[in-house]
């Protein structure tokens, strides 16, 4: 059988590399040159890397698609060597045959005949799988690095150039069609089949030129987003046909080999075969399943009962998939609201299970209403506290300062004005009580609730005292704020009429203090005060108690005093009753004999004085007395030697 | 036959979808819509479903109606009594029913029309805000109520009023935009004052720290000072009272005394007598010659009795 020449088939394969090349190249300066400049002159640029998402993502898909082709077109070579080979080898045969005795010189070895052949097996074994892989990386890399880097998050198309952009596009796209359908045409033909897999990427590539064609159109009318929706769904596609190539290459590994059954590359693509070979999804699935097997899967009952009934199976499956949207269930902490072709027709849905029409006909939405919010003000972030909370440590990770007024309003001095500041944390608790007003009254009602909330509680920390609110007007401003609160709410004009659906169940006023970030030793201030008042009632405590001493001390000492008066009273009294007894009986004795009354007194007296003391008798005559000096620095050790010098004045009297 | 029947309601079916999703629009009870018709507005629809040509002959532009809620930036301004402080306002918006056009004008293209309306209304506020904050004094924010009943507080009332009415009229006429309410969220010192009102507040706490420390001293002084000036009183009238004692005993031994003056010379002289004993009782030295009795025996011995006769 005459084998169809190769050679038409890798003149192509040489053009799908050219054109995905220039696809490629174009690709890139399209995402470059599709966001050049502003939209309005003067107008700030937009921040982050300009130029259509889905152009950046073809550009790399179509690099990688020269791949397949380049290989497509070894292949090919390879099989025409193999192939020119084996023509050689049947004329050699031939000519051995014919020539008789007559032959070679030189036995040529099988394995050496087919050297081409060779080639081409290690080519199929070896390189063609390896090829596989590389483009699973280079697929999977593409796709992550897209994401994660946000690069395609942070496109946007605008400038001058999008036109020309599209018009380019168009075009390459138009090539790689003729070129994709051609291929894939040629490679119907068992020896061009090779062909395939290129005309596989490249129909994928037109697609995705007409995508980046469509998204340019968008964006020239300002719907930029549609760029990188479709740079996700492209994305997602070559995932796809990474995830399609890697289950390829490891069911290669258990499929049976059967004689005549050509070997397909791992990187050729099924699912883009679907743009190259139209004859039903089933059909390749069938053909597929076959070539896995080794055998007509296809031809089994099962499978053909399936094949009859898929379709309708399927419908039924998207038909109550659809109808299901006819069922809401609300949960017991939800409530929600059906709209009917976009418009509220005041149907508030309470827990429960409830029927509506399909959507697009009614929607219907939930939310949380059921429960008791609550609301943390003045503060943000985790309670930095766990033990003891102190004046002297901050509460919050985050605490802000109130401004409050203050009775005693001092004079400010230079540029410091007359207020405090204090730190309040608060929790204001709430409820839905109005669904339509929440959900349609305002776009962001928590945050306009904690904008109310916050304003109140300045306000009244700026009006009050601020004494008064760190000790005994804490308790009645509760109330007092929950009513100022609700009744701000409750003015405000939304677009369903005044309030917000908000109903205030109560406020707490926690952790109340000065401040301490930044403030060193002023928390330490207000406990000194109670430190300094404490200290003052224990002085005066201890005063009271020195005063009750001291008067007790000073009734005994005059206690004492009046008692030894008394005691001398007496000592005086007896001592002169017995004197003038005793003087009584020795006048008596005196008038009976005056003279030895005296001596005897003076002898008496003079023994019971000289017992002990010292005695100097000096046998002197004519001593006269005046001129004894005595040394009386120690009267008690007096010595002889200290008296003096003694003069006997009587010769100096009588010379 | 009965597959292309099936195939063909399946295609009709998607058909009328699309039909359904070209020619039909639908507006939410939270939107507002502007339909234009190659570019000019020709219709506000209401909420619900509604016809239209496909585009690009007809384009629905919807908007959120409800009321926005922003914060403004926290910004330094100055007060006329010209203190710094850092105030943030929280402005709620929408977009006016006879402003719809104007707003569609300024902002309907942009791929985020509200996030637009509030950056170009954002400048306007912060611009009133600051002119009004320099029309008030800071204590016209932070003082005490005289009704502590009440919790109006009529400086911040008629700031955030002042605000309203000078940026109403503007945003309106200029971006279709209503400005519905502004509170001013927080009023903040910047952080330099705010280290001068600590070590003021520090200060102040200090001083009536001193002062109770001080009275307390004062007071008990003034205790310990009475406690010592009874005791002084209790003491003198004590020895006062002892020395009346005393003194009666005095009297009373004096009238004892009057046996002496039966013979005032024996008195004085057993008082000699007996003052004698007592001062050279101990630690006395005494020299006498030998003519002082009874030593005058050691000059001449023993006299005779005749002698002394």
């Amino acid at each position: 059988m005459a084998r169809l020449d190769r050679r038409p088939a890798e003149r192509v394969a040489v053009a799908g590399i050219i054109i995905q090349l220039i696809a490629g190249l174009m690709a890139l300066v399209v995402s470059k040159y599709s966001g050049v400049t502003p939209r309005v002159p003067g107008e700030m640029v937009v921040e982050g890397p300009p130029g259509s998402a889905t152009a950046y993502i073809l550009m790399w898909h179509a690099l990688i698609a020269i791949i397949p082709w380049f290989f497509s077109l070894m292949h090919l070579r390879q099989n025409r060597s193999a192939d020119e080979e084996s023509v050689e080898w049947e004329r050699l045969q031939a000519e051995r045959a014919e020539g008789g005795a007559r032959g070679s010189l030189f036995e040529t070895d099988e394995i050496q005949a087919f050297a081409a052949r060779n080639r081409l097996r290690i080519l199929e074994r070896y390189f063609l799988p390896g090829v596989a892989m590389v483009m699973v990386s280079l697929f999977a890399a593409v796709a992550f690095a897209s994401v994660l880097t946000g690069t395609i998050a942070e496109r946007h198309i605008r400038g001058d150039h999008v036109l020309v952009c599209m018009a380019a596009m168009v075009g390459v796209a138009f090539v790689q069609l003729l070129i994709g359908m051609y291929a894939a045409g040629m490679s119907r033909q068992e020896a061009w089949r090779p062909l395939r897999a290129g005309a596989g990427y490249t129909m994928l590539s037109f697609i995705f030129s007409m995508a980046t064609f469509f998204a340019l159109m968008l964006g020239l009318f300002e719907y930029t987003r549609p760029d990188r929706v479709m740079a996700y769904v492209m994305i997602g596609i070559l995932g796809l046909l990474a995830i399609e190539i890697l289950s390829n290459f490891i069911l290669d590994f258990y499929r049976p080999r059967v004689e005549g059954v050509e070997p397909r590359p791992s990187y050729d693509s099924r699912l883009l075969s679907l743009l190259t070979q139209p004859g039903g999804i089933l059909r390749t699935v069938a053909a597929t399943l076959d070539y896995q097997f080794g055998f007509r899967v296809s031809q089994t009952w099962f499978y053909r009962f399936i094949e009859s009934a898929i379709a309708p199976l399927l419908l039924f499956q998207i038909i109550t998939l659809y109808l299901l949207t006819s069922f809401v269930i609300v949960g017991p902490e939800q409530q929600g609201v059906i709209e009917t072709w976009g418009k509220f027709d005041g149907r508030v849905l309470e827990p429960g299970w409830h029927w509506k029409w399909p959507w697009p006909v009614e929607r219907a939405f939930r939310f949380t209403a059921n429960d008791v919010k609550s609301l943390q003000l003045g503060h943000l972030g985790k309670m930095t506290v766990t033990d003891e909370v102190l004046w002297t440590a901050q509460h919050y990770e985050t605490e802000y300062n109130l401004m409050v007024a203050s009775k005693e309003s001092r004079m400010t001095r230079g540029d410091v004005p007359a207020v405090n500041l204090i730190v309040a944390a608060s929790t204001v608790r709430y409820r839905i009580n109005d669904v339509e007003k929440w959900f349609y009254g305002c776009s962001d009602p928590e945050e306009l609730l904690e904008s109310i909330c916050n304003r109140e509680m300045s306000t009244y920390f700026a009006s009050v005292d601020f004494f008064d609110v760190m000790g005994p007007g804490r308790e009645g401003a509760k109330e007092g704020l929950r009513r100022a609160m609700q009744t701000a709410l409750d003015n405000v004009e939304g677009a369903v009429g005044k309030g917000i659906g908000v109903e205030i169940v109560s406020v707490g006023l926690e952790g109340i203090h000065p401040p301490v970030a930044d403030a060193e030793g002023l928390a330490a201030a207000f406990q000194d005060k109670v430190v300094q008042q404490v200290q003052q009632e224990v002085e005066k405590l201890t005063a009271e108690k020195d005063a009750i001493k001291t008067v007790i001390e000073a009734n005994a000492d005059a206690s004492v005093a009046l008692i030894e008066a008394r005691s001398d009273y007496s000592d005086a009294v007896f001592e002169a009753q017995a004197g003038a007894d005793r003087f009584l009986v020795q006048n008596e004795a005196y008038a009976s004999a005056e003279r030895v009354f005296r001596v005897r007194e003076y002898l008496s007296a003079l023994e019971d004085a000289l017992t002990d003391t010292r005695l100097y008798v000096l046998g002197i005559k004519g001593l006269d007395r005046e001129h004894i000096r005595l040394n009386l620095e120690d009267p008690t050790s007096l010595d002889l030697s200290d008296i003096g010098e003694f003069r006997d004045v009587s010769k100096e009297q009588n010379p | 036959m009965s597959r292309h029947l099936f195939t063909i309601f399946v295609a009709v079916v998607i058909g009328l979808s699309l039909l359904l999703y070209l020619f039909t629009y639908q507006v939410r009870s939270n939107e507002v819509a502007i339909v234009l018709r190659f570019g000019k507005p020709v219709k506000l629809p209401e909420a619900g479903i509604h016809l239209r040509w496909p585009w690009p002959i007809d384009e629905v532009r919807r908007f959120d109606n409800r009321l926005h809620v922003e914060e403004g930036r926290f910004e330094e301004t100055l007060t006329r009594d010209q203190y710094n402080v850092i105030a943030s306002v929280c402005i709620g918006w929408r977009i006016a029913p006879e402003g719809m056009d104007q707003f569609n004008k300024n902002f309907g293209g942009g791929a985020e029309p509200i996030a637009d309306g509030w950056s170009k209304l954002e400048s306007i506020v912060r611009d009133r805000v600051h002119v009004a904050m320099g029309r008030h004094d800071l204590t016209d924010f932070v003082t005490v109520r005289e009704d502590s009943r009440s919790y109006d507080h009529p400086g911040y009332d008629k700031l955030e009023s002042e605000i309203v009415e000078t940026t109403r009229k503007n945003a309106l006429d200029t971006y279709g935009i209503d400005v519905v309410l502004l509170k001013v969220k927080r009023l903040e010192l910047p952080k330099s004052v705010t280290q001068k009102v600590y070590a003021r507040m520090k200060e102040d706490r200090e001083r009536e720290s001193t002062d109770i420390r001080e009275k307390g001293t004062a007071r008990a002084k003034v205790i310990r000072e009475e406690a010592r000036s009874n005791k002084n009183q209790i003491i003198a009238r004590a020895n006062a009272a002892a020395e009346r004692i005393r003194g009666a005993g005095d009297a009373e031994a004096a009238q004892y005394y009057e046996v002496l003056k039966a013979n005032p010379e024996l008195a004085i002289y057993l008082r000699k007598i007996r003052a004698l004993r007592e001062v050279t009782r101990t630690g006395t030295t005494v020299i006498v010659d030998t003519t002082t009795p009874p030593f005058d025996l050691f000059s001449s011995g023993t006299p005779t009795l005749e002698e002394e006769k």
